[in-house]
């Protein structure tokens, strides 16, 4: 017994499953800037922070909006200068890190007038 | 309710958000050319240098008091004024962009009351905002009109103990505020109208609210009685939230130095007319209407202004066709001999593109080739900026540029310029 194959193809109906995915692109700025507005771009001078994966001459992406908590990697206003530093708090005093072992822990006190300018949320640069 | 929000000092705390060395220290931003004092820090303003002073008068003053001078960096103040609209934005989505530095929100009445707080509270809140998001202090008048808004912003700024927000709504707290204010201070009475009411016994806003609206209207105009009527708490100003449609482009630039031969004037005018076009073209108009204006002599020893313009039957949007009708004008009223200090275009008569009128013997119009001509242009000129397209005839040197001696980096907007952050 014959069995009929179908040699038509069906017309332009189906539609692909990839279809939707298309419009789905990889956008480095979302992904990497959720607050565009209060996020800045900044150099690093200096070597400091090396353990921490931060070398001279990076890339830092800064978001000012968010809460520099313990730990955190922050850009600092100090003596007049932009810092970058990982905080410490210990009990009652607030620390400034660095990631070097060649370099000073920073202790805080009213005084040094210190102000957090942001919190480093990535560090960029090329291999 | 109406929130004025107003940057302090602008210029300056746009320079000082990246560079902790000017914290609390005096600072001046200069005009372009840097002639003029543009922006003063409140340790400036101390000293008793006035707004838009020229800055060689000065000099020696603020020398003294180791002031640090910045020539205008427009694209870090541009770049933080549109995340200062945008932090605001967080707040309603009503905004009106008044200025630079300054902007209206319109918040619904009944937003207290379903938030559960005060409009204090929600000044406070927007001031600490764009504090802690892009470092510039702001102060913020909250009133029921846009006028009364500005009286508390202009109290605020005058008071050193205020914290920054006020609120003008009480009608007994608004009238002690306008009897504090005087009438040339009052939004929308210039100076030629001051002058009258200080005649007529108007000393204070206070007095400008309480005269007779028949006088006002007479003696004003209709725009004295809304600036009345807003006084009185009662809003006749909405919120403008469209740029209205643009009547004309300047481009004009003071010289760096004193110029007098024709080729260098041409070149400055070549770069104002493909700065203007371009900007026009960004908003689909054409020109119908080209004035060329010129600055010659000096202010001390007399000058003079000259001016040619030309009417066109066909609206333009091409560079090179504007250009060469701009020479001309220049042609018109070019002086051998005379120092000229500043030269610049006006195209007016716009007109949108959807409505441009052909001309009987252009066979395609807008012209194709043209068009994507200039449409590449302004993209390739959009990515590069300076170092994009330019014609020839805008020259290579450019010796007649304005000094731009002490210009900050281009913190937001340069990747070659981008602030330090030290790891040491």
């Amino acid at each position: 017994m014959l069995i009929p194959l179908f040699v038509s193809r069906v017309a332009a109906g189906f539609p692909s499953p990839a279809d939707e995915a298309i419009d789905q692109k990889l956008d480095l700025n979302s992904y990497l800037i959720p607050h565009p507005i209060s996020t800045f771009f900044l150099r690093v001078e200096g070597h400091s922070m090396i353990n921490a994966g931060i070398h001279d001459g990076d890339l830092l992406i800064v978001d000012r909006s968010l809460e520099p908590s313990d730990h955190k990697i922050v850009v600092a206003a100090l003596h007049g200068e932009l810092t970058v530093k990982r905080v410490h708090k210990k009990q009652n005093a607030l620390y400034l890190m660095p990631e070097n072992k060649d370099f000073q822990p920073i202790r805080i006190t009213e005084e040094m007038g210190l102000t957090i300018w942001g919190v480093v949320t990535h560090v960029i640069h090329a291999v | 309710m109406y929130f004025l929000i107003d940057c302090n000092n602008f210029f300056v705390s746009c320079e000082r958000v990246f560079n902790p060395k000017l914290w609390n220290q005096p600072v001046v931003v200069l005009s372009s050319n840097d002639g003029c004092i543009v922006a003063r820090s409140a340790e400036v303003k101390e000293l008793g240098v006035p707004m838009g002073a020229p800055f060689f008068e000065w000099r020696t003053l603020l020398q003294k008091h180791n002031t640090h001078v910045f020539s205008s960096n427009f694209r870090l103040y541009g770049d933080i004024s549109h995340r200062f609209i945008q932090t605001l934005r967080q707040f309603s989505p009503e905004v009106e962009v008044y200025s630079i530095d300054e902007a209206f929100l319109l918040l619904r009445d009944d937003f207290i009351s379903t938030h559960n707080r005060t409009w204090q509270d929600l000044g406070e809140e927007i001031r600490q905002t764009v504090w802690r998001w892009l470092g510039i202090p702001v102060s913020v008048g909250i009133a029921p009109t846009k006028t009364l808004a500005k009286v508390a912003v202009e109290l605020v700024k005058k008071n050193k103990s205020s914290t920054g927000v006020g609120v003008l709504i009480e009608p007994t707290e608004i009238n002690r505020a306008l009897g504090h204010l005087p009438v040339a201070a009052i939004w929308g009475v210039g100076w030629r109208y001051s002058k009258m009411l200080l005649a007529n016994g108007v000393m204070t806003a206070l007095d400008f609210k309480n005269q007779s609206p028949d006088w006002i209207r007479k003696k004003m105009t209709v725009f004295g009685s809304r600036t009345q009527t807003e006084l009185c708490g009662v809003s006749c100003l909405d919120l403008q939230d469209v740029e209205p449609p643009r009547k004309s482009i300047v481009c004009s630039q003071s010289f760096g130095r004193v110029v007098t031969h024709k080729q260098d004037l041409q070149e400055a005018l070549a770069n104002h007319v493909a700065k203007a076009c371009a900007k026009m073209r960004a908003r689909d108009l054409l020109t119908r209407y080209i004035s060329v204006f010129a600055y010659a002599g000096s202010h001390q020893f007399g000058g003079e202004s000259l001016a040619s313009v030309v009417s066109l039957s066909v609206p333009l949007d091409f560079t090179p066709e504007i250009t060469r009708l701009a020479w001309a004008c220049l042609d018109k009223f070019f002086k051998q001999g005379l120092r000229y200090k500043k030269i610049g275009v006006m195209l007016g008569d716009l007109v949108p593109l959807q409505n441009a009128q052909y001309d009987l013997f252009e066979t395609e119009f807008p012209n194709p080739k043209k068009s994507e001509l200039m449409r590449l242009l302004d993209q390739v000129n959009q990515k590069w900026g300076d170092k994009g397209l330019q014609y020839a005839a805008q020259g290579f040197k450019k010796p007649w540029q304005a000094k731009t001696k002490t210009r900050s980096p281009e913190y937001t907007t340069s990747w070659a310029e981008l602030p330090k952050v030290k790891a040491r």
